[in-house]
C-alpha cells in the first residue's frame, strides 16, 4: 500500500480524525514495523520521522480527502506563543476513497486493519509514550542492542527532551503489549 | 590553497589534492553537463554546469564545516566532507536530472538488484566512479574513497556531515538557489547567506551532532525556504522547462524502445561493469545531441525529437489541471499515486482523439511541494535553538505557522507536437482539448480495473 493509502486506513480507523502530525507519524512507524510496509524512517530528534508519509498527509489535503485543522493548546512559557496542533479529519470524498480501497485491495485492508486495533489495545493515543518508544525502539534496533524494559528506559532518559517517569513507563508498557521488548 | 574564482562566492579557495581532483578527466568532464539541461531555451543565460556547482558546493561545505565542527579531531571529517562536497555530482549523465529518470528505468535487472527502495541507479554511479576511478584512488586511496561515499550515501560519520551534505540546509541547496537564480538572471533564489551560516548551530542528539539552526535565525531560514518555493515555482517547474525536459526523456526511451539505437541501448543500461562506468564518461550534453542528430543515426523517434529541440520547435501544451480538480475523488487518488500505471493508455487515448502519434504524446504529472514542505526536505524538520528544548521550525516560525499546508499542488499534463492557426485556433482547440482530454483520461482510469498498463513506453 502506499503511504498516503496507510494515512486514509488509519484515520478511518481512529473514526475519521487523528490529532497531531506525531501521533500520525509514530502509529505508521509501528504498522511498518509490525507489517514490513517499506515506508523509508529517517533518524530525528524527536524520533523516527517518514517524510513520504509526511508528503502523503499534504497530498491528501491537496486533493480534498483530508481537512486539516490548527488547534491551539496552551502557551509556551518559553516563548509566550501557541503552542498548535494540525488535527486531521476524513473528507465525504476521503470516506469514498476509503471504500474504494478496501474493494480493490481487501486483504492488504484487513491487515492493517487488525495491526491498527492491535496497536490501539496496547495504548492510548499519546503522542509523547509513542514517540519514546519509537525513538528507542528504532535507535535499539539499529544498534541491534536486546531491547529491554531497562535498556528503553535508560535511552529514553538521555534524549533530552523534558519527559515524566510516567510517560517512559507507558512507553514501555506499550512496547511489552506489543511483544517488541 | 590556491583560488579560483567563482561569481556567486567571489573566491573559492581549494587544496592542492582538491585542485589534483579538479584536474581529473572524471571531474572535468562536469564542464560539459549543463545544471539545467535545456533551461536556456526560457532563460538563455541558464547556460552554467555542473562543474562550477560542484565548486560552489564543495566552497560552502567547507563553510558550514568550519561553522559547525569545531572539536579538535573534526579536521579529517571536514576534509572528507568538502571532497564529499566536490565529487557529489560526477555520476550526472547527459542533461543533468533528465538522464537519472532514463538510467533508473533501464538498467539491467537481472545483473543488478537494488536493496532498498531508496537506492536509485544514478546514485549508484556516482558511488562506482568515485570508488573505482584511477586517479582519484592515486590522488586518495581506497580508504578515503570509501569514506567519501560513505558521507555521500549518509553511513559515514555522525549526522551532522550528512546534514552539510545533503539535509533540508544543505550546502547543495545554499548553492543552486543563488546560481540558478544568478545565470536565470532571476531574483527568487536570492536568500542572506552570510546569516543563515552564521546562525547555523549544533545539537546533540544522545551521542551524535545534529544540524540546527539559532532563534535569531529563523527570518534568513523564512527567506531560504521561501527562495526554494519561488526557484520551484518560477525556474524548475517552468513550463517551457517542463516540455523540454519531458521531450529529452521521451526522446531517449524512444531511442532505445522503438528505434533499437545500440549506442543509447549501451549507454543507459547500467550492469554494474567496470565497462558501463567506461562508456558512461564518454557522454555529455553536446556529445548525445550530435551525435543524435548526426548521419550516425538512423530516422527515427528518437532524431526527429532531438531535432525539433534544436530548432526550437517545442510540443505545446494542450492540457493541464490540478489533479486536485478532478470531479471524482477516486480518480484524483488514482491518478495521484498510480499514473504511471495507466500513463501509456491515457496517451493512446489522447493520441488516437487528436490524430497524433501516441508515442508523440506525452503525459506528464508533477508537483509542486507547499511552502512548509520545503522547508523539510525529505530529512526531516528543521530544529530551531530556543531554550533547553528545540522545537520545530515550521513551529517556531510565525510566518510559517500561518501559511497554509494545502498550498502544495500536483498537476497534469499533456504535451503534444500541435501546431496552432494563429491565437484565436489557439484558444478555441485548448478550450476544447480540456474539456475532451479530462473525460479520456477518467475513461482509461474507470476501465483500467486494478491493472493498468505500467509499460509506460
Amino acid at each position: 500500500m502506499k503511504a498516503s493509502e496507510v494515512f486514509l486506513l488509519m484515520l478511518g480507523e481512529a473514526g475519521g480524525t487523528m490529532r497531531g502530525k506525531t501521533l500520525i507519524q509514530k502509529k505508521a512507524y509501528f504498522l511498518n514495523v509490525l507489517l514490513d510496509l517499506g515506508l523509508p524512517y529517517n533518524p530525528h530528534y524527536y524520533g523516527p520521522y517518514s517524510p513520504e508519509l509526511d508528503n502523503s498527509i499534504g497530498k491528501c489535503k491537496a486533493l480534498g480527502l483530508v481537512e486539516q485543522k490548527t488547534v491551539g493548546f496552551g502557551v509556551d512559557e518559553e516563548t509566550g506563543f501557541e503552542k498548535k496542533r494540525f488535527d486531521y479529519t476524513l473528507t465525504a470524498d476521503g470516506q469514498e476513497v476509503l471504500r474504494d480501497l478496501e474493494r480493490r485491495k481487501p486483504d492488504e485492508y484487513k491487515k492493517i486493519k487488525g495491526c491498527l486495533e492491535k496497536l490501539s489495545r496496547a495504548g492510548d493515543e499519546d503522542y509523547v509514550s509513542l514517540s519514546i518508544a519509537a525513538k528507542t525502539y528504532h535507535i535499539l534496533k539499529e544498534s541491534s542492542t536486546a531491547i529491554r524494559p531497562d535498556e528503553v528506559a535508560n535511552e529514553a532518559k538521555q534524549f533530552g527532551w523534558e519527559i515524566s517517569q510516567g510517560s517512559i513507563d507507558k512507553a514501555v508498557g506499550f512496547l511489552s503489549e506489543m511483544g517488541m521488548i | 590553497m590556491r583560488e579560483i574564482r567563482d561569481p556567486v562566492h567571489g573566491f573559492i579557495h581549494r587544496s592542492s589534492v582538491e585542485e589534483e581532483i579538479i584536474d581529473t578527466p572524471l571531474f572535468q568532464r562536469l564542464r560539459k553537463i549543463k545544471q539545467l539541461a535545456l533551461a536556456s531555451m526560457v532563460y538563455p543565460g541558464a547556460l552554467h554546469t555542473r562543474f562550477d556547482h560542484s565548486l560552489g558546493v564543495m566552497h560552502l561545505a567547507g563553510r558550514l564545516s568550519g561553522q559547525l565542527l569545531n572539536d579538535n579531531d573534526d579536521m579529517e571529517s571536514i576534509r572528507i566532507v568538502r571532497f564529499a562536497a566536490l565529487l557529489h555530482d560526477v555520476g550526472h549523465g547527459p542533461f543533468s536530472h533528465v538522464s537519472e529518470s532514463i538510467v533508473d528505468k533501464f538498467y539491467d535487472k537481472e545483473k543488478v538488484t537494488l536493496t532498498t527502495d531508496k537506492e536509485k541507479i544514478h546514485e549508484i554511479i556516482t558511488y562506482e566512479l568515485i570508488l573505482h576511478d584511477d586517479n582519484l584512488t592515486k590522488l586518495l586511496g581506497e580508504r578515503l574513497q570509501e569514506q567519501i561515499v560513505g558521507v555521500l550515501k549518509g553511513e559515514w560519520g555522525e549526522r551532522i556531515l550528512k546534514d552539510i551534505i545533503s539535509g533540508p540546509l544543505d550546502a547543495d541547496k545554499q548553492d543552486y538557489l543563488l546560481r540558478d537564480s544568478y545565470f536565470c538572471g532571476v531574483k527568487y533564489g536570492i536568500y542572506d547567506i552570510e546569516r543563515l551560516i552564521d546562525t547555523m548551530d549544533v545539537k546533540r542528539d544522545m551521542d551524535e551532532r545534529v544540524l540546527a539552526i539559532s532563534a535569531d535565525g529563523v527570518h534568513t531560514l523564512e527567506q531560504f525556504v521561501l527562495a526554494k518555493y519561488y526557484m520551484t515555482t518560477q525556474v524548475y517547474r517552468h513550463k517551457i522547462r517542463l516540455i523540454t525536459d519531458s521531450m529529452i526523456i521521451r526522446a531517449i526511451e524512444l531511442g532505445i524502445t522503438k528505434d533499437k539505437i545500440d549506442y543509447l541501448c549501451k549507454l543507459y543500461t547500467y550492469d554494474g561493469s567496470p565497462e558501463f562506468l567506461k562508456e558512461w564518461l564518454k557522454w555529455n550534453d553536446e556529445v548525445l545531441v550530435t551525435t543524435i542528430c548526426s548521419d550516425q543515426t538512423p530516422q527515427g523517434y528518437c532524431k526527429h525529437i532531438f531535432q525539433r529541440l534544436t530548432e526550437r520547435k517545442l510540443f505545446k501544451r494542450i492540457f493541464t489541471k490540478r489533479i486536485g480538480d478532478f470531479k471524482n475523488p477516486v480518480i484524483r487518488q488514482r491518478i495521484s499515486e498510480e499514473f504511471k500505471k495507466f500513463s501509456k493508455d491515457i496517451e493512446s487515448a489522447i493520441g488516437m482523439h487528436i490524430g497524433i502519434d501516441p508515442f508523440l504524446v506525452i503525459a506528464n504529472k508533477f508537483t509542486i511541494q507547499s511552502v512548509r514542505e520545503q522547508s523539510r526536505n525529505s530529512e526531516g524538520s528543521i530544529l530551531v535553538l530556543q531554550g533547553n528544548t528545540p522545537d520545530i521550525f515550521e513551529e517556531e516560525s510565525l510566518l510559517f505557522r500561518s501559511i497554509n499546508e494545502a498550498e502544495k499542488d500536483e498537476f497534469l499534463e499533456v504535451y503534444a507536437p500541435i501546431v496552432f492557426k494563429g491565437d484565436k485556433d489557439k484558444k478555441v482547440r485548448l478550450r476544447e482539448y480540456s474539456e475532451q482530454i479530462e473525460v479520456l483520461i477518467e475513461n482509461v482510469i474507470k476501465d483500467s480495473g486494478e491493472e493498468g498498463n505500467n509499460e509506460s513506453i
